[in-house]
């Protein structure tokens, strides 16, 4: 998508059947490639043997032969380590998306966002620190003028969203999922769940992701890459290039699409799910569902990774002012 | 004419003439002093580095000058030394300066020729006095050892920027001849890249290069942990240390402060009734000797400690190592687990255990490595520091790190030359040449201004060697001693984009090859070898030849052999006191075969023994076949044999009694 002054959409033609359909399509015909050298690499940790051997070329050794571990024992322990990464802290989050501290905060939204926000929650205050990147200042600025009350209201609303949506998430845990709709999370993606500026996109989802990682999908920046690439990079049906990037022609400037809606993320998110599950099965290996979007969010991680100095030289132009996180 | 090394050793040192050279000692002394190559030793950890230089220096005659990075490893041969009857002189912060200078000025008049000075290469590298007077007397050194050498190159993870100084000082005490310069380079470990940088920087041929193919440490057994979750990593590494309670052992952790530090292990070992110290870098030298001291002794049985434990620490007896941090190339890793069990040749052995999870791989590779170098902004503030003008410049940079770090970076790439090291000012001389006195009479003030200012025709070189050498003969008297400065011509004023763009580029060239170590070392310990072959990968990786990679069991003569029947054998006949030679190459034709054991009767004849231990095995029959083939139609001889039988000890007894009836005929 091509971005003007204050468009925060992508073209319709993306939340249509036949258009989605064609993108799985892609994301298919690739995932296996990338699933490969995730497990291969064991998540990024180790040289894949072609990297291996240009190694030992360029050091001048002969490689010996080798044992490797299996590759059901590679996927089980890049599971645990992903699930124990993800715990690290958790206990920080839910200790900010929980209905009673949220009930006290009413009174006190201030405090709210200049203490619990801004200390507390990990992912607002590595943000808010984050000195070196010149293009965080806009989101520094935005949250310094954000209104605590609509600050405190959103993350309210998410959390409450969060509790109803538990109510509903057995009857369709292990229906296959067909459409977006099914998935009923449209709502997350309207004003009241979004604090323009500072809880965007990614930050509302990360918070409701480290709440319940089984029912929400962590829509980060790297994910929104890893789509990218997993799409090939084509544009499908859409006029303005690929869907899940924003180039901004005035200033020269290509990001992941920090608009992109998180229903139709989720959607694909899922699928994603079904197809690590389905080669968890082909490697007999038991997938975590409680974590499912743990593992989700480890692949597309990796699939960025992979992708990093493309990623990188895109982001390098990005200047001091230029929107960059949390829009 | 062709030395016998050991006889002269035993000549020059007679006090340690029960010491028996090894193979290489013998070659790397042979090198230097038969075939006067400058040449590189690469010798493992407890090998014997010291003796090589020991005895080269002694055998060229003259003065030795040794580049030591540590002043405890200075000490200690200097005291070895000086009681095998050899006179040092050791130069270095730490050191009486007065008296520092004082001999100084005797050796370059000729009055004191020590047999080895030790130098530590911060002072190699800033001192002109020193430099000065080496040069002057530059005929009778002989011969310059730079010890823990792979601290030159910038391809390596131990780079230190004085060191980037020595070629330099060897150029200018040689007057750019470096044929008259035989250099002596020494480490234990180092990769390949750092070998071709250094050969290159002290003009080391391929000839000049001696290594110790028998690289394996087989007595220290190998045991590697991955841990899935970080927090069982400590855990671990408390059951180990309760499990070796009272063995000497040394904890590797790459971290001084702060939690799972070296400070912060060792106050928990202590809380739970062990004797445990910590030691890194910022301790100062000091302190850091009383603990080698107190370790060595057996105060503490355990040490947390950086990568600051290292370079020439000399203890027998550690048991037990345990790396709680991942290092980083198999070069260190090996290395490290190598200062224990230095008493091997006396039986000694030891574990190794090195305990990691994939966050370390992921820290050590983003962090640790890529942090290492300078960045953009330490560059454009250290070259602000430096540079205050076009021309020339006094550099007062010792103390400060930035500069000390990006100096070789802005001298490779030719925008500073380092015209000479020398000093600040003539303060607190008296002086008594006329023109000097006149010069001063206008200022007393910093060099520059006499030299730079005023008089800039004038090489500050020369006017720098000229008050040195009326130091020397006495003309001008010392109030107060020399401050060092170095003398450099800036040649930008400031960094263009071209510049920078050439400094990144080399720092990620470096960058990317450390990466690349690492990642071979980590797709190693994924591999989750047992301990014999974790040692074949890192001696095949060190380049040991691949034929020799099976040869992991020791013998009693100090061979190593391929399996514990061929110990057997082995040491049976060394105990019968048999002459033999294990797998010696035997010409047959175009062809070579390396029977077992070769034995050498007193009269002349040679009988050779095969041990079959795979007989019955398709292959190995095979071969054994040709083999036989080849001893009847070249020797025609049928070998002894043996086979693998659980009364093999027997049969080998037997056989030898029969062999020593044979010697007696």
């Amino acid at each position: 998508m091509f971005v003007g002054s204050e468009e925060r959409t992508i073209e319709e033609v993306c939340y249509e059947k036949e258009h989605i359909e064609k993108v799985l399509k892609v994301i298919k015909e690739n995932f296996d490639k990338y699933f490969t050298k995730f497990i291969e690499t064991e998540n990024g940790i180790v040289m894949s043997k072609e990297e291996i051997d240009e190694i030992a070329n360029d050091i001048g050794i002969r490689v010996l032969k080798t044992n490797e571990n299996s590759p059901s024992e590679k996927y089980r322990k890049i599971m645990i380590e992903a699930i124990q990464e993800f715990e690290k802290d958790r206990e920080k989050y839910l200790k900010i998306m929980n209905k009673e501290y949220l009930d006290e905060y009413e009174e006190e939204v201030a405090f709210f966002k200049n203490k619990v926000l801004k200390n507390e929650c990990p992912i607002i205050h590595s943000t808010l620190q984050n000195i070196t990147a010149k293009a965080l200042d806009k989101y520094r600025m935005d949250f310094n003028l954000a209104d605590p009350a609509i600050l405190h209201k959103v993350v309210t609303n998410l959390n409450n969203f969060s509790i109803e949506y538990e109510n509903k998430y057995d009857t369709y845990k292990d229906k296959t999922i067909s459409s977006y709709e099914e998935l009923e999370l449209e709502l997350l993606d309207t004003d009241d769940y979004t604090a323009y500026g500072v809880i965007g996109g990614g930050i509302k989802s990360h918070l409701l992701y480290k709440r319940r990682p089984q029912m929400f999908a962590n829509r980060s920046r790297d994910a929104i890459w890893a789509l990218w690439f997993l799409t090939e990079k084509i544009i499908i049906d859409t006029k303005m290039d690929s869907e899940f990037i924003m180039i901004d022609t005035k200033k020269t400037t290509t990001q992941q699409n920090y608009f992109y809606p998180y229903c139709l993320f989720s959607f694909y998110a899922i699928n994603i799910y079904y197809l690590l599950k389905e080669k968890a099965n082909e490697l007999e290996v038991e997938f975590p569902d409680d974590y499912k979007y743990v593992i989700v969010d480890a692949f597309l991680s990796f699939v960025a990774e992979r992708h990093r100095l493309e990623i990188d030289l895109f982001t390098s132009n990005i200047k001091e002012g230029d929107r960059y996180y949390g829009a | 004419m062709e030395l016998n090394i050991q006889n002269e050793f035993e000549k020059i040192f007679p006090r340690l003439k029960e010491y028996e050279l090894t193979d290489l000692q013998v070659k790397s002394v042979k090198s230097i002093v038969e075939k006067g190559k400058n040449t590189l030793s690469i010798i493992q950890t407890g090998g014997g580095k010291s003796l090589i230089y020991w005895l080269s220096g002694k055998l060229l005659g003259g003065i030795t000058i040794v580049i030591s990075p540590l002043i405890a490893l200075m000490e200690e041969q200097a005291e070895k030394l000086e009681e095998n009857n050899c006179s040092t002189l050791m130069l270095h912060g730490q050191a009486d300066k007065n008296e520092q200078y004082e001999k100084l000025i005797e050796i370059a008049n000729g009055k004191f020729k020590p047999d080895f000075i030790f130098v530590s290469p911060e002072r190699m590298a800033t001192d002109g006095f020193f430099e000065y007077c080496v040069k002057r007397i530059n005929k009778q050194v002989k011969l310059i050892v730079v010890d823990e050498v792979h601290c030159v190159s910038q391809w390596g993870e131990n780079f230190r920027p004085f060191y980037r100084r020595i070629k330099d000082f060897i150029d200018n005490i040689y007057e750019n001849d470096y044929s008259k310069a035989k250099v002596l380079a020494l480490t234990a470990t180092i990769n390949p890249k750092e070998i071709k940088d250094i050969c290159e920087e002290f003009q080391i041929t391929t000839e000049g290069i001696v290594k110790s193919d028998m690289l394996m440490r087989n007595e220290i057994a190998l045991k590697v942990i991955e841990e899935v979750i970080e927090d069982d990593k400590e855990e671990h590494l408390w059951n180990i240390i309760k499990l070796h309670k009272g063995e000497k052992t040394l904890v590797y952790v790459y971290r001084k402060y702060n939690k799972r530090g070296v400070e912060q292990l060792a106050q928990i070992a202590n809380e739970r009734g062990y004797r445990a110290i910590y030691f890194h870098g910022d301790m100062t030298a000091n302190e850091r000797k009383n603990i080698i001291s107190k370790y060595k002794n057996n105060e503490y049985d355990i040490v947390f400690a950086t990568n600051a434990f290292g370079m020439g620490i000399d203890i027998e007896d550690i048991r037990v190592v345990v790396h709680f941090s991942i290092p980083e190339s198999i070069e260190q890793y090996y290395q490290e687990v190598g200062r224990a069990a230095r008493d091997a040749k006396k039986g000694g052995t030891a574990v190794a255990y090195l305990l990691y999870s994939d966050k370390n791989i992921l820290v050590k590779r983003k962090h640790f490595i890529n942090n290492s170098y300078p960045s953009l902004d330490m560059l454009k503030n250290a070259y602000k520091k430096i540079s205050n003008k076009v021309g020339l410049n006094l550099l007062y940079c010792f103390d400060d790190e930035e500069i000390n770090t990006c100096l070789p970076y802005f001298v490779n790439s030719g925008l500073i030359e380092i015209v000479c090291k020398g000093f600040s000012t003539f303060e607190n001389m008296e002086i008594q040449d006329e023109y000097l006195k006149n010069a001063l009479s206008k200022t007393i003030r910093p060099i520059t201004t006499i030299v730079f200012k005023k008089n800039p025709e004038i090489n500050p070189k020369e006017i720098i060697n000229k008050t040195y050498e009326d130091i020397i003969s006495g003309k001008i008297k010392l109030n107060k001693l020399l401050d060092k400065v170095l003398i450099i011509d800036v040649k930008e004023e400031k960094l263009s984009d071209e510049k920078i763009n050439e400094i990144l580029k080399s720092i990620e060239d470096k960058k990317e090859y450390r990466n690349e170590l690492f990642n071979y070392f980590v797709y190693i310990l994924k591999k989750k070898l047992d301990s014999n072959f974790l040692h074949q990968e890192i001696a095949n990786y060190l380049g040991v030849d691949r034929y020799k990679l099976g040869r992991v069991y020791s013998t009693s003569k100090g061979d190593r052999v391929r399996s514990k029947s061929e110990v057997i054998i082995a040491n049976l006949l060394y105990e019968h006191n048999i002459n033999y030679k294990y797998e010696e190459k035997l010409i047959c034709g175009d062809k070579e075969i390396y029977p077992d054991f070769t034995i050498y009767l007193d009269n002349g004849e040679k009988v050779f023994w095969e041990h079959l231990g795979w007989i019955g095995i398709e292959n190995y029959d095979k071969r054994w076949i040709e083999k036989l083939e080849l001893y009847e139609k070249y020797y025609n001889v049928i070998p002894e044999k043996t086979y693998e039988t659980a009364s093999i000890s027997d049969a080998a007894t037997k056989k030898i009694e029969e062999i020593q009836k044979r010697n007696a005929n």
